[in-house]
């Protein structure tokens, strides 16, 4: 075990740092650079302004030393430098990264909380209105986009129970409650994706270990059903569906850029999106490259779990 | 070509007195698949009225998308059956050039995916060794990007525009098909026919054409349907965002964000664009299903 999660994370390294390149490389092909986007406004602005401009923004260096000044500043903890501010990322970065984590996780926590049981219940009571549901929802949920299903929210949020969301973000320390009512909606709303794909999981994990032996078994000998559900159907069929979750974490990355956006909470994806609309390099590449990396780690601690879940793994499947 | 081949088969058996087998046949594992995978064959019917709308936009559509003689945010009517935007523009001929706009970026951006990914997996594959592990480790290195976050800086790299956003919605979707393509090349390579015919003096090109390629058509094809929801998701997301296809250009994504400034007063814009943008990823999804069943049930599960 030991060695296959030291040889998943030496293969992760290489992997990181050649992703560092590609996302540098990116940002810099950006068509136009800030200096233009700055002076906007004017008509024409004077070549030796712009040569200082580029100079003080650390523009005008060859690439390679671009991007080793880049290794460099976040090694420091300062994480680059904004082209739009004087002061480092690290500021905007560190009151982006709850917000995204929070939502993140109170997406997988409702897409567990409500996708897991229904899906069982979808799984012993076949054809059932429940059943119904959870195959409506997980139809649904994969097809409807979550700017929509957002928008339709918010309409609704807004002119029945005449709610919209605040303008700026609550800290679950400061204020817990404003905080919970704040990201509740988000969410919930980046949640039901994952949620669709946890109760098809589920339903269908669950549909096939209800057909084992040791589930006949564990009836014959008597015992109740409610335990047996739980403790031996259950339990072996959690096992691809929390696989399945742990990868599909890494994709609401991607939605969380769009709720973000929409709820206007400026998260990760926020200043990722802003950055590019703005053509801010280093906050671009920062805040790619934070999602590439969790992306990564989401997916190498997935792999893990479930090799020490199912020794098969360990031995064979490494690549 | 799908509706031409349907049409000949319910007028074949009046012209002709005895019905061809093949036709008959044809048509009744078409009933069949009907009855066995209903929803499948909704999501074929919806597509297939999807690409009649894209093809005829202008004989269906009341109006030109673009012209803004109409009042301003009218509600549904007769005359405006979704009404219109804030340019006095009728929102419904709007969602039907939108689905012009929505399908061609769809299997533009698919297309650059199938060849680009096909050829990647098939040289891979084939020619394992070092091309293989630098081929795949470029892949991986695309996958370990959120789909959405590589759209968007290809899309932001490359600016905004019709174009650019198939080849940001295509090149993110290359790798799967070049995973989906290598496996199924390295599953019949070693095939005794493969084998024979390298053995009877087949050059590789030869091979690849006649004996791997017609092999692996099957999953590609699934895939091809089910990656065509995320295509059309994918640059609804782009065109939403503000960084897919252009304003004046009808995008469903674009007008949903446009119908969001008038929400509480006039929300049918973004009520009907965002409707548009979700039966037509359901359709595909439905389809890619269907489809992946009659095919090939080892499929499951891949490419969503």
């Amino acid at each position: 075990m030991r060695t296959y999660i030291l040889r998943r994370v030496a293969l992760a390294i290489p992997t990181i740092f050649a992703l560092t390149i590609i996302v540098f490389l990116m940002v810099r092909l950006l068509p136009g650079d800030v200096v233009d986007a700055m002076s906007a406004g004017e008509v024409a602005i004077d070549p030796a302004r712009k040569e200082a401009m580029l100079k003080r923004l650390g523009l005008a260096e060859p690439l390679h030393i671009q991007y080793i000044n880049w290794l460099g500043e976040i090694a420091s903890g300062d994480l680059g430098y904004s082209l739009r501010s004087p002061l480092p990322l690290r500021k905007d970065f560190l009151s982006a990264l709850p917000i995204t984590f929070e939502l993140g996780l109170m997406a997988a926590f409702f897409a567990c909380i409500i996708g897991i049981p229904l899906g069982v219940l979808a799984a012993v009571k076949r054809n059932s209105p429940v059943d119904n549901l959870a195959r409506l929802i997980g139809t649904v949920g994969l097809a409807v986009p979550s700017f929509y299903l957002a928008t339709l929210v918010l309409l609704f949020t807004s002119t029945i129970l005449h709610w919209v969301p605040g303008l700026f973000w609550k800290s679950p320390l400061e204020d817990p409650i404003g905080n919970l009512q704040q990201m509740f909606l988000p969410s919930l709303v980046l949640s039901f994706g994952l949620m669709a794909i946890t109760v098809r999981m589920t339903r269908a994990t669950m549909q096939e270990v209800l057909t084992q032996d040791y589930v006949r078994t564990a009836h014959a000998k008597g015992l109740k059903t409610n335990p047996i559900l739980v403790r031996h159907a259950l339990r072996n069929a959690l096992i691809p569906v929390i696989t399945i979750i742990g990868v599909q974490l890494g994709y609401l990355l991607s939605g969380s850029v769009i709720i973000e956006q929409i709820f206007g909470l400026p998260g990760i994806g926020w200043f990722f999106l802003q950055g590019l609309l703005q053509r801010d390099y280093p906050a671009v590449q920062l805040m790619a490259l934070f999602m590439v990396v969790l992306f990564i780690i989401l997916n190498l601690v997935t792999d893990i779990i479930y090799a020490y879940v199912d020794p098969r793994i360990r031995f064979h499947g490494a690549d | 070509m799908h509706t031409s081949t349907r049409a000949s088969a319910s007028t074949a058996p009046i012209s002709q007195p005895q019905p061809p087998s093949r036709l008959g046949a044809f048509g009744k594992g078409l009933a069949r698949s009907v009855r066995t995978n209903p929803t499948g064959a909704l999501g074929a019917v919806i597509v297939v009225l999807l690409v009649i709308t894209a093809l005829f936009a202008e004989t269906i559509a009341p109006y030109s998308p673009t012209r803004q003689g109409a009042p301003r945010l009218l509600p549904p009517s007769p005359e405006h059956l979704m009404g219109t935007d804030r340019l006095g523009r009728d929102i419904f001929s709007r969602v039907v050039f939108g689905t012009r706009v929505s399908l061609y970026v769809g299997f533009v951006a698919v297309t650059i995916a199938l060849i680009i990914g096909s050829i990647i997996g098939i040289v891979s594959g084939y020619w394992s060794g070092i091309t293989d592990s630098l081929l795949m480790r470029f892949m991986d290195m695309l996958l370990a990007f959120p789909g959405l976050v590589l759209a968007l800086l290809i899309a932001g790299l490359l600016g905004q525009g019709l174009t650019n956003t198939m080849i940001a919605v295509g090149i993110v979707a290359i790798p799967v098909y070049a995973r989906v393509t290598r496996a199924s090349v390295l599953e019949i390579v070693n095939r005794d026919y493969i084998l024979a015919a390298r053995a009877m003096g087949a050059g590789d090109r030869h091979t690849i054409s006649r004996h791997v390629l017609p092999n692996i058509l099957v999953p590609l094809i699934v895939l091809v349907t089910v990656s065509l929801s995320t295509a059309v998701l994918a640059e609804s997301s782009l065109s939403f965002l503000g960084l897919g296809v252009v304003p004046p250009n009808p995008s469903w994504g674009g007008m949903l964000a446009d119908g969001r400034t008038t929400l509480e007063i006039a929300p049918w814009q973004a009520i009907f664009a965002g409707a548009a943008i979700f039966v037509t990823v359901l359709a595909f999804n439905f389809l890619g299903d269907g489809l992946r069943d009659l095919l090939d049930p080892r499929m499951r599960g891949v490419g969503t």
